[in-house]
């Protein structure tokens, strides 16, 4: 515990450090801003967002979406960024990298985007970070994972353009594997997507559950392409291994066709403990799976994602998740909470400079601690990647809400289970701190 | 061993799901020589046109009939209402208009049941146990589909006077103009018949995953590999080259997992480079 807290107060300790850097990030109800004496930067703040609006991800463009336009209407209804609108021009990457770059060309060349946010796939995130330095413009990543993104294009090859505001794979393997070494379970197997995504949790997940716990093995891997209609093969194959503990970052449309074959073939009941299932997925909570699959995904189940709506409990989340509720109809997914926040960063980050000037706002942003819906975060200098913490929590049916909740969180500070520059050892660091009981 | 008989009784199952599609596909060619992209979007359109259906009538096998039926009589239309004035022209024609239909059908099904993918609640067959594990009884279901259409489709094809006329319309359609078989209306039903098969394997998903846009995209791919591996335009073909693909995919799933992705490519690759007209040639 006690380690835990020091782990806060380091945190808490950079937030002290960069001062004036600390922006809040969402509708306070504040006054109308003291923007009105500042001059106007340009007519119009353009937004360029890029996500994936067609295909079976296209839903995934639409639960960003509603994130970054309740931003921009909340702003715009309270006179704007200093005195100029925000306008936010949606493009499809249709996920492919190729499609993606082609966008983030017309959005900055013809169409006078000033920020680029977003950003749905790891594939397809590589591609566009790599024509940032190029056309000169902010990204600013609002989903998609892949560690390569911070570690590699940004703090090893320095590319300055690229930010993240959500989760990297850390979670998706690292934390999922702290959660995976407070269970009962010993052998453990893997049904992911066939992609970079999918392989970069799984080595993570290995090399921190194998650190915590030496007495686990590794029985099975399962590598399932995207779009897959029929989980049988994978599932049979699995079972076979004869595991009792399952890792999977299948997300979307997949996933829903993954529970529903896993549950008929008896996969979960193999991976059963008395208090549930030892059954890790870091993306299962996302909100289209909990809308589509509803009970049918088993109570007990430990689940995640980028941000949860129910976590943290502050006055600036309950409000950004009552406003999404009420214009949406829905609770706010992970994606549209970091898009929202991404919006509410960009007015903060030109109120703070008086410029447009990326280099000043590249500046700005390295170390600058930021205050969300989504939490504390800090973004870190030498990687750009948004440092916050969102914990695991065990899936339960209650009549009181339209999807399933979460309940049984746990979670600790992601300065403990974020990998830290140069990038090498494997978290979670300085021994073995007790769990916080969120 | 017992572990291998159930992977081959799973990939059986995935093998009739891409037999019944990708039949449907090859169909539509052998008797028009067109390769239809839009025939993954009567797919989607069959699970969407069950999945409204199923929430009507609250009847599983009406729906799928239906459904299917109704994605049958979209087939026809397209082909009379547009395709039909591309036959004459060169195939980059063809390819362009289906090309064409898919992203019309993408955003039509987008507008009417939105982007958020959708399921209908598990008909509740249940399982049985064999060699130690739980099958779902609905693989049967599509089992048994795929072997039903087997028979209908021989049956038809060596039987009747419209398999006759589709056979010889295949074989030569000079030669049969010449006998009195009016191309048109063989080519209309052609696209209806494919068209209701596509839709069918649409619907038969239903039960196991979920509508989804795009769910066209995935299965186009496959029902390629199959009707080329098998010879293009050729029925047994297709039947053979389901099999092989959808068992072996299961059984690398077991071996090589991290394989999987690529196997059904690596087949197709093979059977190309020993019999470039594919396995049975082209009808």
């Amino acid at each position: 515990m006690r380690e835990a807290i020091e782990a806060r107060r380091e945190f808490l300790k950079k937030l002290g450090i960069v001062g004036a850097g600390v922006v809040v990030c969402g509708s306070l109800g504040l006054p109308k801003a003291q923007a009105s004496s500042r001059k106007r930067l340009k007519d119009k703040i353009k937004i360029g967002h890029i996500a994936i609006f067609s295909g079976p991800f296209g839903t995934y463009g639409e639960l960003q979406k509603r994130g970054s336009m309740l931003a921009a209407e909340e702003i715009n209804k309270v006179g704007g960024i200093q005195g100029s609108k925000v306008e936010i021009i949606y493009k499809d990457s249709r996920a492919k990298p190729a499609e993606a770059v082609k966008q983030v060309r017309r959005l900055v060349e013809s169409e006078g985007a000033d920020f680029i946010i977003g950003i749905d796939s790891s594939g397809v995130v590589l591609g566009v970070a790599q024509v940032m330095p190029e056309l000169k413009k902010l990204l600013i990543v609002t989903h998609a994972a892949t560690h390569k993104l911070t570690e590699e294009l940004v703090y090893k090859k320095g590319n300055k353009y690229a930010f993240r505001l959500s989760v990297p794979t850390y979670q998706d393997g690292t934390m999922a594997a702290i959660t995976a070494a407070q269970l009962p379970a010993k052998r453990w197997a893997c049904v992911h997507p066939d992609y970079e995504y999918g392989y970069a949790s799984w080595e993570l997940f290995k090399a921190t559950l194998k650190k915590l716990r030496p007495d686990v093995q590794f029985v099975g891997e399962s590598w399932a392409k995207i779009g897959t209609t029929d989980f049988k093969p994978f599932i049979s194959s699995i079972l076979d291994k004869k595991p009792d503990g399952i890792h999977t970052v299948e997300w979307g449309v997949d996933l829903f066709t993954f529970v529903r074959q896993a549950k008929e073939m008896g996969l979960f009941d193999a991976v059963r403990y008395k208090d549930g299932y030892a059954w890790i997925n870091p993306m299962g909570y996302s909100i289209d799976a909990m809308e589509a699959l509803k009970k049918e995904y088993p109570e007990g189940c430990w689940v995640s994602g980028r941000y949860l709506w129910q976590y943290p409990p502050t006055e600036l989340n309950e409000k950004f998740v009552k406003a999404h509720y009420r214009r949406w109809g829905h609770l706010p997914a992970y994606s549209g909470a970091t898009s929202y926040t991404a919006v509410y960063l960009i007015k903060h980050l030109i109120e703070l400079t008086q410029t447009l000037d990326v280099e000043t706002h590249i500046k700005t942003l390295e170390n600058l601690a930021i205050y969300s819906p989504i939490g504390e975060m800090l973004i870190r200098k030498e990687d750009h990647q948004a440092i916050y913490d969102v914990p695991f929590g065990q899936i339960k049916h209650d009549p009181k809400f339209p999807i399933p909740v979460l309940k049984n969180f746990l979670g600790m500070p992601a300065y403990m289970y974020f990998r830290r520059p140069p990038f090498t050892e494997t978290p979670p660091y300085t021994g073995y701190p007790p769990f916080m009981s969120l | 061993m017992e572990a291998i008989f159930f992977q081959i009784l799973v990939g059986l199952s995935t093998a009739m799901l891409y037999w019944v599609v990708s039949v449907g596909l090859t169909f539509i060619f052998g008797v028009t020589r067109v390769l239809n992209f839009a025939h993954g979007s009567f797919y989607m359109l069959g699970a969407f046109f069950a999945l409204a259906l199923f929430k009507w009538t609250n009847s599983f096998v009406l729906s799928i009939a239906l459904g299917s039926l109704a994605v049958g009589v979209v087939g026809l239309l397209c082909e009379r209402g547009v395709i039909r004035f591309t036959y004459s022209l060169p195939v980059a024609f063809q390819l362009v208009l289906t090309f064409g239909l898919v992203l019309i059908f993408e955003d039509l099904v987008r507008f009417i049941w939105g982007s958020v993918p959708q399921m209908i609640r598990p008909l509740g067959l249940g399982v049985v146990t064999i060699a130690g594990r739980r099958f779902p009884i609905y693989s049967f279901v599509i089992m048994g589909t795929g072997l039903f259409l087997w028979i209908i489709l021989y049956f038809l094809l060596l039987e009747t006077k419209l398999g006759l006329m589709i056979r010889a319309t295949i074989s030569d359609i000079e030669l049969a103009m010449a006998n009195g078989i009016n191309p048109h209306l063989l080519y209309a039903f052609s696209f209806f018949f494919g068209s209701f098969l596509a839709g069918l394997g649409g619907a038969l998903t239903l039960p196991m995953c979920s509508a989804s846009l795009g769910m066209g995209e995935r299965i186009i791919i496959y029902s390629f590999i199959i009707t080329v591996m098998g010879g293009l335009g050729n029925i047994k073909g297709a039947f053979m080259s389901s099999l092989i693909i959808g068992i072996s995919e299961s059984l690398c799933a077991f071996f090589m997992p991290s394989l999987t992705i690529a196997i059904s490519y690596v087949i197709l690759a093979l059977v190309l480079v020993v019999k470039p007209e594919g396995i049975y040639g082209e009808a």
